[in-house]
């Protein structure tokens, strides 16, 4: 009887130990692969960190070297000029380090962004934006739209008598952003690291990518709109 | 003083041209060149300018491309927003690097260093050019040997800021400060010297063109010229001879 109840006792110490010692195992497998979880999704967000723009310092420093002629020729036109210039920079310091940002937001920086070209380049540069994109449910990764304009603007000539025609459209597959062809001779060294810089940004963020078309006359980067709700909260 | 201006965007130009108006009124601003086909074909037609002020990022490339083509001997004032093309600015007869928006002090700076390097630039080589011509003739002389404590003192005519006697003896002043006597009469010294860098004011003087400091107008159509680190001298030229020395100076 002592002998049989010591052997239950024993066996059931020793289940009881080997259940603790699994759990442990188990809770420490667990936390071994939640930590892993958890690594890569810093690497990613360190990505994509990284990978976030900033305001391009040539761009400030050009609108400040307008302004201060505006103030000379224009008063008004100096005043309405800053103000949108603030609008771009209050967007860039709030926005830009962000995931997604609803094409709504987006345009509205970029309606900002593209007045400042307009008193800049006059007409040098014609747009020609869909009214539907201001409607538009999605998302996109922030400044992406002003990437692709300013790239066009980088690679492009453009001048009163050969207009450089930027045109942004909504479409099926997303935002299209076009541009007659008319390159310059020895573009910039930076050449490609933007677009890269955008497609990067997807391949982190979901499955897809942007397409790029390109025939004789038009360059066309379309950006797929991502749905914005689950991104809008990190 | 031509200045060519090479800039894209009309505003950067307006505002330059006013900088550049306001320092000196009578610059002669051209321009502006938006694109290097612009530039290119600019040059064509006219002739180089003494100065060129250009932005590196045009309509169709950068201005780089048209200045190597160029190959120009104007010294160039770049203007930008942003400085990651500094080093490449000096390659291209870069003289300053102004950054956007551009600071009238800097610009300010920028422009003297400019005159300082084309005003003396052209004097030397005028000067070269004149000195080797009368070299060829062998007709004046570049230095003299003058006797000085127990030996010689060799002393080149450009070191010399003007002759003058006193008491019967002829002396040579030199730009230092220091002088000493010579054998030669100023009739004799006059013959010896070449007449684009020397002028007999008067009977006691012969003085250097770069001497001068300052010319005032003198009582009877005369005029009294000061001298650089001579100031007790006053040089007075007579009437007969006043026109003679304003077109001496002005040659």
């Amino acid at each position: 009887m002592l002998l049989q109840n010591l052997y239950i006792h024993s066996t059931l110490a020793a289940f009881i130990t080997g259940v603790y010692t699994n759990s442990v195992f188990l809770d420490s497998y667990l936390e071994a692969s939640h930590e892993r979880k958890r690594l890569e999704s810093i690497a990613l967000q360190t990505q994509l960190r990284a990978l976030k723009q900033q305001l391009n310092p040539h761009f400030m420093f050009n609108n400040f070297s307008i302004l201060s002629e505006l103030i000379h020729e224009n008063r008004r036109l100096a005043c309405r000029f800053l103000d949108e210039l603030s609008k771009v920079y209050r967007y860039a310091v709030r926005n830009f380090d962000r995931d997604m940002v609803p094409v709504h937001e987006e345009m509205r920086f970029l309606d900002s962004y593209l007045y400042l070209l307009s008193i800049r380049y006059e007409k040098a540069i014609a747009l020609d934006i869909d009214p539907a994109l201001k409607q538009c449910d999605g998302c996109i990764p922030p400044a992406s739209l002003q990437l692709l304009v300013e790239n066009a603007i980088k690679h492009n000539r453009a001048s009163e008598e050969e207009p450089l025609h930027i045109r942004l459209q909504l479409r099926e597959a997303g935002i299209s952003v076009s541009n007659n062809l008319q390159p310059i001779a020895h573009p910039p060294a930076s050449t490609g690291v933007g677009l890269r810089n955008i497609t990067e940004r997807y391949s982190l963020l979901c499955r897809q990518a942007p397409a790029i078309h390109s025939d004789a006359s038009t360059y066309t980067v379309t950006l797929p709109l991502l749905p914005g709700h689950e991104y809008l909260n990190n | 003083m031509n200045i060519l201006i090479i800039e894209d965007e009309r505003r950067n130009y307006n505002h330059l041209k006013r900088m550049l108006s306001r320092l000196n009124p009578a610059f002669r601003i051209e321009g502006p060149l938006p694109s290097i086909a612009g530039t290119l074909d600019w040059f064509r037609h006219h002739p180089e300018p003494d100065l060129i002020l250009a932005d590196i990022r045009l309509e169709d490339g950068l201005s780089f491309d048209a200045l190597r083509q160029l190959n120009l001997h104007a010294p160039v004032i770049f203007t930008t927003a942003y400085d990651e093309y500094a080093i490449q600015a000096f390659k291209h007869n870069g003289l300053d690097y102004l950054l956007k928006p551009i600071d009238d002090g800097e610009l300010a700076d920028a422009i003297h260093k400019a005159e300082r390097m084309l005003g003396q630039n052209t004097s030397v080589h005028l000067e070269q050019l004149a000195a080797e011509m009368d070299a060829l003739r062998g007709k004046y002389r570049e230095r003299f040997l003058l006797p000085w404590r127990d030996g010689w003192l060799p002393v080149r005519v450009n070191e010399i800021s003007h002759f003058c006697t006193e008491d019967k003896m002829a002396y040579v002043c030199l730009k230092e400060g220091s002088s000493y006597a010579t054998p030669f009469s100023l009739d004799g010294l006059e013959a010896q010297l070449n007449p684009r860098s020397f002028f007999r004011a008067n009977r006691q003087y012969i003085i250097h063109i770069d001497s001068i400091a300052q010319i005032k107008h003198f009582f009877g159509a005369k005029l009294m010229v000061r001298l650089k680190g001579y100031p007790d001298v006053e040089v007075v030229i007579s009437r007969e001879k006043a026109a003679d020395f304003k077109q001496w100076l002005n040659q």
